[in-house]
């Protein structure tokens, strides 16, 4: 294993380009989805991911998981790329990163038991060790996601979607990961059952010491599990840092919009960053992608992609504004 | 088994089952009971009609008894029919399976053949293929699958490829499952009924096929019985003995009619939201 | 508050099922709205939200067993008044669209995608007011440019297909708005959206009932749009209104248990400053509306649970101030801390 003190995660430059082309001869149009993105995941730590649809906060999930290809960039795990693992660092791989989707109702084969769905990664990986053990690790699962061992021979479709995504995170606990990303893990969920499911990840986390990518659009949910957030906008992260300090002063401009746009219900609603109609096909021409929608935007901001700015405490921000301070919901309570 | 008693609520998929299961057993279990050999011939009881001179259905031109012969004919079409279901999803589902799994240019190719394959009458392409062969069982089943895999082939594409990107598939990929893995245990049992409906309805097309061929001579030879040779057989003497001509017509009837209301009724059983939009 | 626009009495659905036990989706739910007031009702899965406003625009499937009984006066103008459960199908349809209108949440699959957005929002004008065609398509472009669309000469001619989802929500709202509906029921209007649309969807909302002063029955699962929107808070629980009141008094000092502890299930921002203090939760699950406990339906899952008293009787919703009422034996006690 690497340096303990090297993050689990080390995403570096990463970058995703679909091609499309327009009719048979039509010429490239290409679509990026990832944007040059570079974040890390420490050890037992929680990095949040928010973004709204088709900011690319999936792809950068799926990436890091490989399963799915990347144009160009790495992904480290453990100081290792899964694009140059052999057969057994990636067999590794696949036991200590696991992944967990939105659709609790999409991601278990519908024709497995409960029984045979958490027995498969056992299988996958032969760690089979004798069907008393098998199963005591079985019920040891379904007891860290607080299901009763009663349900090993029901069907998914007789769960509600709350304890299906309990099952599909005890699936994940078969192979004892390092790092699970969770990919809207709670978005389908109701408001109550989500609660249950953010609690269990914190849980797991502070009991396992399980590093988690936990990716979803609700700025508050992603508030009260993450250590430090990622904020991506059109396949950039345009924000990285500690949750808290993100919440108290967002650098980025739509930060802090996604925060006022987000309803706590202790938010007061709308100030000066009220949220602004979503360019159409008018961005993207150089400069920074946000720029149509900001209201701090200057002229500085059109010509040219706004490099990652480091600021103090390893916040990074992607806005050229250094002077701008934006009060965060949690503008003046930080000290509480 | 809740597919099997949705099933069974469907009046016409029922009568079909019953209609195949009376078939099958009779043409397995009676042979050996009645007192006549397919192919004895008895030239001083020729022409006899139904329920005389102690034949049931009566005899052909040659006095052979109709209905042992229609039973061996029967026995001979579902086994063709049988057969050539096992080689054609076999096949299908190896083929079906790798190219929804795969895609690529593989997945072109093939599906572009099976495609301009399925544009041709299947019954030209049957007889063209039949004069080439050695007439007889095992060459009826390999040209009857040849056509038939390519149906369970693009049925078994589609599907794969519709449950290929689904969560629970993607799922099982990030914990390191094999390709043979996904395809196996993943996805084949999520799509068995699919494969059952289509498999089914082969069967009838076989049996279909197999009458074809050998009315026209190029399937079973004589004096082996089958029902399309009696069918061919019978034309000489339709006026005056129509029902040597009815009888084996009949009997294909039953069979196809019987296979396909239990095909179509497996399509509803097997997903029942489909029924409801039917 | 004057005389309501709406009033729903007692309202109780239940789907019969050809075998098995039948489905009590709505169990005499009462609940008045306003004119010109925002209620929103609120519950999680099968507590009967979408139910309720599916049963008063009577587009549930009729026949085969369902089952709607109860009364839902509504005042069509200061003279009459109509009771929308009792309607015939005919009057009914003559009342949608026009009256009262409604927004879905997913506004793909409530739009044609064959037809332009002009020709959709023109046919509801030509049904209802007898607009010609061309008066109709200046009164589209009219409206689509008071739901803030850009260019609304350009998207008449667009189809479904060519909008983005946030679009596609306003266009939606423009024509429910068509005929200046008295009032607009929104069932999860944002909840495909992404924050920033939602926010603007609601403020659009907002602004365009200051306007037009129509009433808003909004349904959602989201308590942090209902403290953005609403006036009046009806919480759902299992098939039955368990609380109902002002949206501040809801949210501030709710009285019966489910809505206090759903309130505080949610994240707020305090949540996020007490780093990794775990959320409240509600033990349990949501009953199956089949099989729903005796007594009190959230006992089973309530923290003020007293036997003999919550399990036995089914308690009737209760006037714990003006125009606060509550659905819970206990509310007093528990009230008193």
């Amino acid at each position: 294993m690497a340096d303990p003190t090297a993050p689990l995660l080390d995403v570096r430059n990463l970058t995703k380009i679909y091609p499309r082309r327009k009719g048979l001869f039509g010429k490239g149009d290409d679509f990026v989805a990832l944007d040059d993105i570079s974040f890390t995941v420490a050890r037992g730590e929680v990095l949040g991911i928010v973004g709204e649809s088709g900011s690319g906060k999936s792809t950068a999930g799926r990436i890091a998981m490989d399963i799915l290809p990347r144009t160009s960039g790495q992904v480290l795990f453990d100081g290792v790329d899964p694009d140059g693992m052999d057969r057994r660092q990636r067999r590794a791989f696949r036991r200590r990163a696991q992944m967990i989707f939105q659709d609790p109702y999409a991601s278990l084969n519908p024709r497995m038991t409960v029984e045979q769905l958490l027995r498969t990664p056992l299988a996958l990986h032969g760690l089979t060790a004798g069907p008393a053990e098998d199963r005591r690790k079985l019920v040891a699962a379904l007891d860290l996601v607080g299901l009763p061992e009663t349900l090993l021979n029901r069907y998914p479709h007789e769960f509600s979607g709350g304890q299906r995504q309990r099952i599909n995170i005890a699936r994940a606990l078969m192979l004892d990961p390092a790092l699970v990303v969770a990919d809207e893990a709670v978005s389908a969920l109701d408001v109550s059952v989500q609660a249950q499911v953010v609690n269990l990840f914190m849980d797991l986390r502070e009991r396992l010491g399980i590093a988690i990518v936990f990716i979803a659009h609700d700025l508050p949910v992603v508030g009260v599990i993450s250590d430090r957030i990622a904020v991506m906008y059109r396949g950039r992260i345009v924000e990285l840092g500690e949750t808290v300090a993100m919440f108290t002063r967002p650098r980025h401009p739509y930060t802090a919009m996604l925060l006022n746009a987000a309803p706590a219900p202790d938010s007061a609603p709308a100030g000066p960053m009220a949220a602004r109609l979503p360019a159409e096909e008018t961005d993207g021409a150089g400069g920074c992608a946000f720029r149509p929608r900001c209201p701090f935007a200057i002229a500085a901001c059109a010509t040219g992609k706004p490099p990652v700015r480091m600021l103090e405490g390893g916040h990074m921000t992607a806005c050229l504004r250094d002077e701008l301070v934006i009060d965060g919901p949690l503008a003046g309570q930080s000290c509480r | 088994m809740h597919t099997f008693r949705r099933l069974m609520k469907i009046r016409t998929a029922s009568a079909g089952l019953v209609m195949v299961a009376v078939l099958a057993v009779a043409c397995t279990l009676l042979p050996p009971l009645l007192p006549y050999d397919p192919l004895e011939i008895d030239l001083h009881h020729r022409f006899l009609p139904p329920l005389s001179g102690g034949h049931v259905l009566g005899t052909d031109e040659i006095g052979r008894d109709t209905l042992v012969r229609l039973l061996a004919g029967a026995r001979t079409s579902l086994l063709i029919g049988l057969s050539a279901m096992v080689l054609s999803t076999v096949t299908g589902c190896l083929t079906g399976g790798l190219t929804g799994f795969h895609g690529g240019w593989t997945r072109r190719v093939l599906m572009r053949i099976v495609d301009s394959v399925l544009c041709f009458p299947t019954i030209f392409l049957l007889l063209t293929l039949a004069s080439f062969g050695q007439p007889g069982a095992p060459t009826i089943v390999g040209i009857v699958s040849l056509v038939a895999w390519m149906e369970v082939s693009r049925v078994v594409d589609g599907q794969v490829r519709a449950l290929r990107g689904r969560e629970f598939v993607i799922a099982v990929e990030a914990m390191g499952a094999s390709g043979v893995h996904m395809l196996l245990r993943e996805l084949l049992p999520n799509i068995t009924g699919a494969i059952i409906v289509v498999s089914t309805l082969n069967v009838a097309r076989a049996i279909l096929m197999e009458a074809y061929v050998s009315y026209l001579g190029n399937g079973i030879q004589p004096p082996q019985p089958s029902l399309g040779a009696m069918l061919n057989d019978a034309q000489e003497y339709l006026r005056p003995d129509p029902w040597l001509a009815i009888l084996p017509g009949l009997v294909i009837a039953i069979a196809v009619i019987g296979l396909n209301f239990v095909g179509d009724g497996l399509r509803l059983a097997v997903d029942p939201r489909q029924g409801r939009r039917a | 508050m004057s005389r309501p626009i709406l009033s729903v009495r007692k309202l109780a659905v239940t789907f019969a099922q050809g075998s098995g036990p039948d489905i009590p989706a709505v169990e005499g739910a009462s609940f008045d709205v306003g004119a010109g007031e925002t209620v929103a009702i609120v519950g999680e899965s099968s507590s009967g939200k979408s139910v309720t406003a599916m049963a008063l625009l009577g587009l549930l499937p009729a026949g085969a067993g369902t089952i709607v009984s109860g009364q839902a006066l509504f005042r069509r103008d200061e003279a009459h008044e109509v009771d929308l459960l009792a309607l015939p199908e005919r009057e009914m349809r003559a009342l949608r669209g026009r009256d009262i209108s409604m927004v879905f949440q997913d506004p793909m699959t409530s739009l044609n995608p064959v037809l332009t957005i002009g020709e959709q929002i023109a046919e509801v004008l030509t049904t209802h007011d007898g607009l010609t065609r061309r008066q109709a398509r200046a009164t589209a472009v009219d409206l689509l440019a008071r739901v803030g669309l850009r260019d609304p000469g350009q998207i008449v001619s667009h189809y479904p297909g060519q909008l983005s989802g946030g679009m596609r929500q306003r266009v939606m709202i423009a024509m429910a708005l068509a005929c200046r509906p008295r009032l607009l029921i929104a069932d999860e209007p944002t909840t495909a959206l992404d924050v920033t649309v939602q926010a603007q969807i609601l403020a659009l909302l907002r602004q365009l009932q200051a306007e037009m002063g129509m009433a808003i029955i909004f349904i959602t699962h989201n308590i942090g749009v209902v403290a953005q929107i609403s006036d009046r808070v009806v919480v759902m629980y299992s098939g039955q209104v368990v609380e109902n009141a002002p949206v501040r008094d809801a949210l501030d000092g709710p009285l019966m248990p489910y809505s206090s502890v759903l309130f505080r299930t949610v994240p707020t921002y305090d949540a996020v400053l007490a780093r990794r203090r775990r959320l409240p939760t509600i033990p349990g699950h949501v009953p199956d509306p089949r099989h729903r406990p005796q007594g009190c339906t959230f006992h089973p899952r309530c923290a003020h649970f007293r036997p003999g008293v919550c399990d036995m009787f089914r308690p009737s919703l209760e006037a714990a101030r003006e125009g606060h009422e509550v659905r819970c034996v206990r509310w007093q006690e528990i009230a008193r801390g």
